[in-house]
């Protein structure tokens, strides 16, 4: 009887994992299969081998079978998502392979160090990392440094001082210099508003992009008298929480800055249903409801960081790193303030 | 060969499991079945690993501890606040932090013996308090860089070795954990009074005492997962640890302890431990979701739970 049971479970051990084999396997193959079928669909059945020569062409442009473990921070947010897009379509682009990785929420940080180390012990050709952390990441950096298998940051930088201390290293940055681009969304509302008394929604402790966004922003209005200046751990429901008690205990302020965009869609919520007016809100990573939210002018202003092509960035600096050429340290890409004066322009681009 | 036979593994079926899941994902993914993959699993079971080992002497008793995610945040917080911060020797915030770890168990166990609190809502309240006591010490902050003599702890191997010395330290507390449960006093009288708490206060086992000494070993324990966490860091994190206390009862459930106490055993939940960290490792190598891994894991419960039930219903009859 309880051999039965062993088997039993067993079983449905190896049914389940098989479905989550079938499921990874679908999810790709739907990746794969959704753009080919944008490129298939406006001509007719017989132009099925000319997709299928492209794809050959882009394969033999690289010497094929390059594996990039792709690790990022979670997949709970509009930005990772758009990340993941336009990392799966530059992959197929240049013929890499990515296996993309996050583990479920940003402050997982372990969960993310167990994925650093295990890719290492896959033998990737190179790691794409967006450390959930600014310490806590570097030894498992170093496990793969002392792989061989090169390193590149995207989005999210690191302690740089105490990894060269440690004796690690990384290729480049990939990403947007994220003091310069927070200080785009301080200028404007330095131009913009008068006596202006602001507060801040910080986001998740220990993360230097983070800290770097608030500083940016800080400097450039130095005038502005800060009210308030509270972490929502980048969540959309704390930012509505922790706004609305800065709003009650300080109606006063006309101005919010929010590091990221959950907590600047919470902070609008909460001015919505306060009944609050006259509040510029500006936030960062111009999501769709953050586009959506300009339009509708209760969003002053939205920091754009163009996942897409950061992630280009990043699969590109492999693709250099693999070649044998040298990178800077920081691989620059594009930042921009979206404010109502230019959002039509941005959805426009961003359809094509 | 006989004192072989007196290992206990609990239900095997954890076993078997385990080594249906290692053949099958050795067969599907090339780079699982390596010795470096092996020290990986070992080296990312560590912190589960002994998170459950004190959860499970509480879920022995018929209780349940969820407050252990949380505490390991508070006590990795005042480890970097007096060594960092305060710059007092590593020594004394080991120490301090230990004992504030302990004192959170203590403080637990009080509250459901002698308060007659149920478990599940006492430690929600620890969990909840100590939580936000971490968040405010740390001022929301991350706290780092430890000398290297304790960063060894988490991140060094035995000298001479290829051995991690975080894997040593956990088989030494698991093997310290098997002799107690199943050769000392104590533990008997934890999985009595798991098996009948009545039956144990009628023959004379003090039984609010071994309930408070089974919630301090589960804090104990949060305070040396934390240390291991922190030293593998080499950062104290006040959002450290969430949701850890789900898998350290995970853990012990699909290693075959029964959440209505009285059943299980200490290698089991290693094995239960383990079992979690391998899916996880498994489905990391192959690329898949972690979004689909924590859904695995669910189902994986739900088969160990029901497993349980369908044993227990078959004692009855």
């Amino acid at each position: 009887m309880k051999f039965k049971k062993i088997i039993a479970l067993m079983l449905a051990t190896l049914m389940m994992l098989s479905l989550v084999a079938c499921g990874g396997g679908e999810s790709t193959s739907d990746d794969s299969g959704s753009s080919e079928a944008e490129a298939v669909e406006p001509s007719a059945d017989s132009d099925t081998e000319e997709v299928s020569s492209d794809a050959e062409e882009d394969s033999s442009a690289t010497d094929g079978d390059i594996q990039i473990a792709y690790i990022v921070k979670a997949l709970t947010d509009e930005f990772w998502e758009d990340m993941q897009a336009g990392a799966f379509a530059y992959a197929e682009e240049v013929g890499v392979e990515i296996d993309f990785q996050a583990p479920p929420k940003e402050t997982d940080v372990e969960q993310q160090v167990n994925m650093v180390e295990n890719a290492v012990v896959k033998g990737y050709d190179a790691i794409i990392l967006s450390a959930a952390d600014s310490k806590a990441l570097i030894p498992a950096i170093i496990t793969a440094n002392e792989a061989d298998i090169p390193v590149i940051l995207v989005n999210d930088t690191i302690d740089m001082d105490e990894l060269e201390n440690s004796g690690g290293y990384v290729e480049t940055y990939v990403g947007i210099d994220q003091y310069e681009a927070a200080s785009l969304a301080g200028k404007h509302a330095a131009e913009n508003i008068e006596d202006g008394k602001v507060a801040y929604l910080e986001g998740i402790s220990g993360v230097q992009a983070l800290q770097d966004r608030l500083d940016g922003f800080k400097d450039q209005v130095s005038d502005f008298e800060i009210v308030a200046s509270q972490t929502a751990n980048n969540d959309r429901n704390e930012g509505y929480n922790v706004t609305q008690n800065i709003l009650s205990a300080n109606p006063e302020v006309n101005v919010i800055w929010a590091v990221n965009a959950e907590m600047g869609q919470g902070a609008i919520q909460a001015i919505q249903q306060g009944g609050f007016e006259n509040i510029a809100v500006y936030d960062f990573d111009a999501a769709s409801d953050d586009i959506a939210a300009v339009q509708n002018g209760t969003l002053t202003g939205t920091v754009a960081q163009y996942p897409e092509l950061q992630a280009e960035g990043a699969i590109q600096a492999c693709l250099d790193i693999l070649d044998g050429k040298e990178l800077e340290a920081h691989t620059k890409t594009k930042a921009e303030l979206i404010t109502l004066d230019n959002v039509e322009e941005f959805i426009a681009n961003k359809n094509n | 060969m006989a004192t072989k036979k007196k290992i206990n593994f609990g239900d095997k079926s954890s076993l078997i499991v385990l080594i249906a899941l290692i053949i099958l994902l050795g067969l599907l993914e090339p780079a699982f079945a390596t010795v470096n993959n092996a020290i990986n699993i070992l080296q990312q079971v560590t912190v589960v690993a002994i998170l459950a080992l004190g959860v499970n002497i509480v879920i022995f008793t018929g209780g349940i501890d969820i407050s252990v995610g949380a505490v390991v945040a508070l006590s990795g917080i005042v480890l970097g606040k007096i060594v960092v911060d305060a710059g007092l020797p590593m020594f004394v915030g080991i120490v301090l932090s230990l004992l504030v770890a302990l004192f959170c168990g203590v403080f637990n166990g009080v509250m459901i013996s002698k308060f007659k609190l149920q478990p599940m809502i006492a430690t929600l309240a620890m969990q909840s308090m100590a939580r936000g006591l971490a968040l405010t010490i740390a001022g929301g902050k991350t706290i780092s860089g430890y000398p290297e003599s304790f960063l060894y702890l988490g991140q060094g191997n035995v000298f001479g070795t290829k051995i991690p010395v975080q894997i040593v330290l956990m088989i030494a507390l698991f093997i310290i954990f098997h002799f107690i449960m199943r050769y000392r006093k104590f533990g008997r009288y934890i999985y009595a009074i798991g098996g009948n708490e009545e039956a144990s206060r009628l023959s004379g086992i003090n039984v609010d005492r071994y309930k408070i000494l089974a919630y301090s070993i589960s804090g104990l324990m949060a305070g040396v997962t934390s240390l291991v966490l922190v030293a593998k860091l080499n950062s104290a994190q006040p959002v450290a640890g969430l949701e850890y206390e789900m898998d350290a009862i995970a853990s012990c459930v699909i290693g075959g302890s029964s959440l209505l106490g009285g059943q299980g055993s200490v290698w089991g939940t290693f094995i239960g431990a383990i079992i979690i960290v391998i899916i996880r490792n498994g489905l990391n190598l192959m690329g898949i979701s972690s979004n689909l891994q924590k859904f695995v894991i669910g189902l994986v419960i739900l088969l160990a739970v029901l497993a349980d039930s369908f044993r227990n219903r078959k004692k009855l009859q």
